[in-house]
């Protein structure tokens, strides 16, 4: 069933004509710099104006404002609050759920041990390294349960072996807690290894390959010269 | 070329401890004290304190939503608001008291005040209007600068969080800026406190009444009682001291903070 249902939606860079996520799905959407990706992203998440319909979980929430539409978005550059500990970031995140205190404290707890950083609890995010900077920031965009889960390329700042841990990490989680996702990533390896499905963008348009089309290393040069391998060949030829 | 550099920066320090040699040399310490605990000394010290922090906190109230209007919202006309509320920072105080003077005289706004029942000229609350008038411009300034400096991203991300304007302002932003809110607000009181021609022209220099240490200073120089001027002054250095380093340790917390 489809959670995530786009029609006809116009923005200033981008164009969808239809998208649908089912639930618990962790799509991927790739694409070049300034094909507008994030841009898509600001979009459903209610920055940027725009015309056309999003429905989420059956909830129409494109006349919606950002707080209201219940969508997590983990930026590329984390903003996790300076002026918080680790706990309190993830507090204020779960504030809108009306939790009873006891019930808050245990899914904080929860939160924390799942993705390793209960040490880190009553840590500043200016005392902590990056990849935990990510990891409490992946376990701030879930805390809220949002019906719906965007990350703007979350660990493209990070080193190859720390970058692969937390997405085997983050997609354990994310399976976990069956939540929608839509994943921007520029990293193919990145997308193969965790998109169920994955969406390309190129110029602001949508194309939409199921993880047994996407073409493997060897395979890229016999592919149709189509945007999509045009886009890929590059980082393999090196 | 260093070297005269050097001369330079000597000759501006002599000329500050010249100034507070000069002001020392008037009156012995144990004097200052003696004089510290007459009423007129303590009235003014009082008054001074309740009119500026009334107006440094009138100021905030205001300042505060008008700074964060003007760092994150484009609207028609935004390049003359924000000329608009610059204006009474390039205005002598004098001017400024002149205008409010006529301002909450009986032509304008004075009749309507006086039948609400609202006396501002020659009270005290005279003396917190110019004075907040004087403040709320630099904390606008001041503070509006500091909500430019926090990425617009951290509401964005409040907001997904399902947190409201409302509470993404109190929560986020209010405490990401507390240090340049401070500073503005120290900044601004160090400017109240000192603050004396828009003042004396709204509240008038009423012995005991509106005599704020400023007002105090003028009175007792022009009637010949140095010594009382003279600690007064001491006062108003003192209390300018302790704000400029309450400024520069909030200087050197901002930079540690690094938003």
């Amino acid at each position: 069933m489809n959670h995530l249902v786009v029609d006809n939606l116009v923005s200033r860079f981008v164009t969808v004509d239809r998208l649908e996520i089912k639930k618990g799905e962790l799509m991927v959407l790739i694409g070049p710099s300034g094909a507008g990706k994030s841009s898509l992203l600001n979009v459903l998440a209610g920055f940027m104006p725009h015309t056309g319909r999003i429905h989420l979980g059956g909830r129409a929430v494109h006349a919606l404002p950002a707080h209201r539409r219940k969508i997590g978005y983990l930026f590329q550059d984390l903003y996790l609050f300076p002026h918080m500990t680790v706990f309190q970031n993830l507090k204020i995140a779960m504030q809108t759920r009306r939790l009873k205190k006891k019930q808050l404290l245990a899914e904080i707890d929860t939160l924390l041990e799942l993705f390793r950083i209960t040490d880190l609890s009553e840590s500043y995010p200016g005392q902590i390294s990056g990849g935990e900077k990510q990891r409490v920031a992946m376990a701030r965009a879930m805390a809220g349960k949002p019906d719906l889960l965007l990350l703007d390329e979350p660990l493209s700042h990070l080193d190859y072996r720390t970058a692969r841990y937390l997405r085997s990490q983050f997609k354990q989680v994310q399976q976990q807690f069956g939540l929608t996702t839509l994943f921007v990533t520029h990293d193919l390896h990145e997308a193969r290894e965790l998109g169920d499905r994955i969406l390309v963008m190129e110029k602001g348009r949508l194309r939409l390959f199921d993880q047994d089309s996407i073409p493997v290393k060897g395979d890229l040069l016999q592919m149709p010269r189509d945007f999509f391998t045009n886009f890929f060949q590059e980082p393999f030829a090196v | 070329m260093i070297r005269m550099f050097y001369g330079i920066l000597a000759v501006c320090c002599i000329g500050v401890l010249g100034v507070l040699y000069a002001l020392a040399a008037q009156v012995g310490i144990f004097d200052i004290f003696k004089i510290l605990l007459t009423p007129e000394a303590r009235f003014a010290l009082n008054l001074s304190l309740i009119t500026s922090v009334s107006s440094v906190g009138i100021a905030m109230i205001l300042g505060l939503p008008v700074a964060y209007l003007m760092a994150r919202r484009s609207f028609p006309g935004k390049f003359i608001v924000d000329s608009l509320l610059d204006i009474p920072m390039v205005m002598t105080p004098l001017v400024t008291g002149m205008g409010l003077l006529f301002l909450l005289g009986p032509n304008i706004a004075g009749k309507w005040l006086q039948k609400m029942g609202i006396d501002f000229l020659f009270t005290p609350a005279g003396a917190i209007l110019a004075q907040t008038f004087i403040a709320t411009p630099l904390i606008v300034r001041s503070v509006r600068a500091t909500f430019e400096g926090i990425d617009e991203k951290y509401e964005q991300a409040g907001a997904m969080l399902g947190l409201s304007d409302v509470r993404v302002f109190f929560s986020i932003v209010l405490p990401m800026a507390r240090n340049g809110i401070l500073a503005g607000a120290v900044l601004a009181w160090a400017r109240t406190l000192g603050e004396f021609g828009a003042t004396l022209m709204v509240a008038g220099a009423s012995r005991m009444r509106t005599e704020t240490l400023p007002i105090a200073v003028y009175l007792n120089l022009t009637s010949g009682e140095i010594e009382l001027a003279v600690t007064c002054a001491w006062l108003l250095i003192c209390l300018g001291v302790v704000l400029l380093m309450a400024l520069k340790w909030l200087g050197v917390r901002q930079k540690a903070m690094n938003y």
